[in-house]
């Protein structure tokens, strides 16, 4: 008997470690020596780990970077924001700003086709907008709940087949670059489908089509046969979410998976060390700050409300040190919300000076200190934890008992959206390169949905109600550089730095991150 | 027999009574739900509107009736996040957990079982010495971590299996498209091996402990002595007189862990991006998509009584002694 099951377990053994050589075929990139790259470009698919799964491609639900990068190769937009930065044409031809300040106008393309044969003209951008603006919908999605209410946009209308006019209810110069995140999509097909169809089987006019999805595990995406711009080099990409990052890492070193993001700074090293991968950092334009809640109850929050107390803190944490430390010295410390491209030469950041931070303490009443907790997120942006904690142990060097409270994203993003926040929080805003005050606009009013520390300043309204009005481009960045300077020397924010963002790529793509978290394939290609 | 199944069939409907109870109350947990519903710049009269429509201002009983109707018909409502009925978005992620919890229980019944009665029947030996250490380093081991180091080692350094992802077998069963599976096979059996491996040692390890020490009791008492004094072949006394009366706590353990592995192993599937249903649940928690939530808890509970059912009939198979009178 014992033979017999010894035998058995053997068999069994035997069983499962067989199947692997019996059905092997490696999945690793193997092209053959004479292929050439548009040939392996053709016939290897490009293989993309998402940090989360794929959630919707309803245009007017997509809510995350995630959902954008995938889309970014279904859907055009008017007009595309540049790597670097710059506005420029897409499906419009070129834009104009109206006499009554309000209206700019779109001259728009002929010759595009949506990929189910669909013509695009005035009528499609009307129909976005007006879908995207329809309240019957309650839409959740960053196009309908963040881009439309943030340049007032009051509707879209047809001047003939191919010009197009949208209006806004007052003068909003950085109207084009809001509508440049807007994806454009068909009429007749989006009217004639369900709400679960179009956000499961989307038609755009990109060069890509989705060829299959299965949630939470990829996404296949190849080229359409006929694409009115570039031709992109690759013929099939295949996003793949990994929740876990060191799964994601050891696919990218089996060279099953090409381009990883959300790479935790600790791999970079030995990613660094090892053949056939590389790190690829960028600086984002997220800012990521601890800010000041000016409502809020508890110990601390009397003393958050005084702006010496609030100087005094951001000159207590040695910000460098810690991006050293946790952040292998990527990353520079900043002294206000505007990213580089617009920021005011005037705005330096904050000394580390835990001297002088005592002593404006004493000034304003807190010689000895005060309790206060600080909130944060765990795992949403980099290190963010960790950079909590180590604010903390700063603030406690000059006499601030600082309580770091970690929460998970979910309840986080409800005691955000419900402003239910301790007087310390740390948060990253996102931005788009656009000007400076669309970084500003975070803080237009104290009830904006996005003042999330609630912060008012009589000047600053001013200015703002002023900058309304303005519309000489020169004394325009007179205002917003005032309005930067504001910011620094109130300090509703304890300022740290601009997000870097850390990707991964095997050596044989060739693909560059930009700064604002989508990931662009349409340039990319294969090397070998 | 009937009678019994019966009665236990009305125990389960009062059990799936206070599961759906607890699943209504998910929805409350963050406060008013009237806000998962509306953008962060939703007017207090679109928040207003939306309470009405989703019905969110009439008493709690008329909602849970409400939600009740619908959870017996298997209308969740839809996923809040994905757009689409939540039921439909369970049930597309249950063959992922089904061909893992599969894999996993086979792993851990198949060897557990040869494994235990060998260490039983060679007490104190080599054999039995080196089970009950692979038992115990086997239910020590983190999950998470053996998955990790089953990736490294066989999936990085050998290059032997996929490290991750998933070759769907069931889906073109289920279709009747035989010519799909088939082709499909080897592949998808490649990528069941390392998460059915880590999703199955621990339950190895335990199932083979619980085999051994259920056996040794068993070998122990008088009838076993009894039937070696009438000459009884061995093989005879432990397979057909000790092993069969081994079995029962073994059935007891083994059903509920099919009832946990078809909820999904979170870690398991995390780390070898498995599409389970486990993943789907806790990303539904994260987003607070609590019609996702309700439609997989109702269906786990649904699926746990039903198994529970299952393993007490079993019992009268491997026991007759026990009546269920």
């Amino acid at each position: 008997m014992t033979k017999k099951l010894v035998l058995g377990m053997t068999v069994a053994v035997l069983m499962l470690c067989l199947v692997a050589p019996v059905f092997s075929g490696g999945q690793q990139d193997q092209a053959k020596e004479d292929m050439t790259v548009e040939e392996i470009n053709e016939t290897r698919p490009l293989v993309v780990g998402l940090p989360t799964g794929l959630v919707t491609f309803e245009t007017n639900e997509i809510a995350t970077k995630t959902d954008v990068s995938v889309a970014e190769h279904i859907f055009d937009r008017l007009l595309q924001l540049t790597a670097d930065a710059e506005l420029a044409p897409m499906l419009a031809t070129s834009y104009e700003m109206l006499d009554d300040r309000k209206t700019w106008r779109f001259k728009l393309r002929d010759d595009v086709y949506f990929s189910n044969g669909e013509h695009f003209t005035a009528e499609t951008v009307k129909y976005v907008i007006d879908r995207g603006m329809d309240d019957q919908y309650n839409w959740r999605g960053n196009t309908p709940g963040y881009l439309f209410p943030s340049m007032d946009l009051v509707g879209a209308e047809v001047v003939d087949k191919y010009t197009v006019d949208i209006k806004a209810s007052g003068y909003q110069p950085d109207l084009p670059g809001y509508i440049s995140e807007v994806f454009i999509h068909p009429k007749e097909y989006y009217e004639n489908n369900s709400l679960e169809k179009v956000a499961a089987e989307p038609i755009g006019s990109g060069p890509y089509v989705l060829k299959e999805w299965v949630k939470d595990d990829h996404a296949t995406l190849e080229l359409r046969d006929e694409y009115w711009g570039e031709r992109p080099n690759l013929k099939t990409l295949i996003f793949r979410p990994f929740p876990e990052t060191s799964t994601a890492v050891a696919e990218l070193i089996n060279g099953t998976v090409h381009v990883i993001s959300k790479v935790p700074p600790d791999q970079a090293p030995m990613i660094d060390k090892t053949e056939g991968v590389e790190m690829r950092t960028v600086d984002g334009g997220r800012r990521i700050y601890v800010g000041f809640q000016q409502t809020a109850d508890g110990p601390g929050s009397e003393a958050v409300r005084d702006v010496r107390v609030r100087r005094a803190l951001n000159m207590a944490v040695d910000i460098d040190a810690i991006l050293n430390s946790l952040l292998y010295g990527r990353g520079e410390r900043e002294g206000g919300m505007v990213n580089p491209p617009h920021k005011s030469e005037e705005i330096k950041p904050y000394p580390y000076d835990p001297e002088r931070a005592k002593e404006l303490l004493a000034e304003a009443g807190y010689a000895d200190g005060f309790s206060v907790e600080l909130a944060t997120p765990n795992g949403r942006y980099t290190k963010d934890r960790e950079i909590a904690l180590a604010i903390g142990d700063y603030l406690k060097e000059v006499g601030v008992d600082v309580e770091v409270i970690p929460y998970e994203w979910s309840v986080y993003v409800s005691m955000i959206r419900q402003k239910e926040l301790p007087p310390l929080y740390l948060l990253g805003s996102g931005s788009a390169f656009l000007s400076a005050w669309y970084d500003l606009s975070d803080l237009v009013t104290v009830d904006a949905a996005t003042n999330y520390v609630n912060w008012q300043n009589d000047e600053w309204d001013r200015l703002v109600q002023k900058l309304q009005n303005t519309y000489d481009p020169d004394e325009r960045e007179k205002i917003t550089d005032r309005l930067q300077m504001i910011v620094h020397e109130d300090a509703p924010w304890l300022f740290i730095y601009m997000q870097v963002d850390w990707y991964a790529k095997t050596s044989n793509i060739d693909w560059e991150p930009r700064g604002d978290e989508i990931m662009d394939f349409k340039h990319a290609s294969f090397t070998k | 027999m009937l009678r019994y199944i019966g009665r236990r069939l009305l125990q389960s409907v009062i059990v799936m009574l206070g599961v759906s109870v607890l699943a209504f109350s998910v929805l409350f947990l963050s406060g008013d739900p009237t806000y998962l519903y509306v953008n962060e710049r939703a007017s207090h009269e679109q928040i207003e509107k939306t309470r009405q429509q989703m019905g969110f201002d009439q008493p709690i009983y008329i909602q849970y009736g409400r939600f009740l109707k619908g959870a017996v018909q298997g209308d969740f409502g839809k996923s809040l996040r994905y757009g689409q009925p939540a039921m439909q978005l369970v049930l597309e992620r249950f063959p992922a957990t089904i061909e893992l919890a599969f894999v996993g229980m086979f792993i851990a019944v198949i060897f557990a079982i040869p494994l235990g009665v060998l260490a039983a029947t060679k007490r104190n030996s080599i054999l039995d010495g080196g089970t009950m250490v692979f038992a115990m380093v086997g239910q020590s081991i983190p999950g998470y971590w053996f998955g990790l180091m089953l990736i490294l080692i066989v999936g990085v350094y050998w290059k032997l299996l996929p490290i991750s992802g998933r070759v769907p077998l069931l889906e073109p069963l289920l279709r009747g498209e035989f010519g799909v599976f088939f082709s499909s096979l080897g592949q998808g059996l490649r990528h069941l091996i390392l998460p059915g491996i880590a999703s199955g040692i621990w339950s190895l390890s335990r199932n083979t402990r619980l085999v051994r020490s259920s056996m040794l009791e068993v070998l122990g008492v008088d009838y076993i002595t009894t039937a070696r004094a009438k000459g009884v072949a061995e093989k005879k006394v432990v397979m057909k007189h000790a092993f069969r009366n081994a079995m029962i706590p073994v059935v007891t353990i083994v059903g509920l862990e099919v009832g946990f592995l078809l909820s999904g192993n979170i870690i398991i599937e995390n780390v070898f991006a498995w599409p389970g249903i486990g993943r789907l649940i806790i990303y539904a928690i994260n987003q607070k998509d609590f019609n996702i939530v309700q439609a997989g808890v109702v269906l786990l509970a649904f699926f746990f009584v039903i198994i529970n059912l299952i393993v007490d009939v079993l019992y009268t198979w491997l026991d007759p002694r026990i009546r269920y009178n």
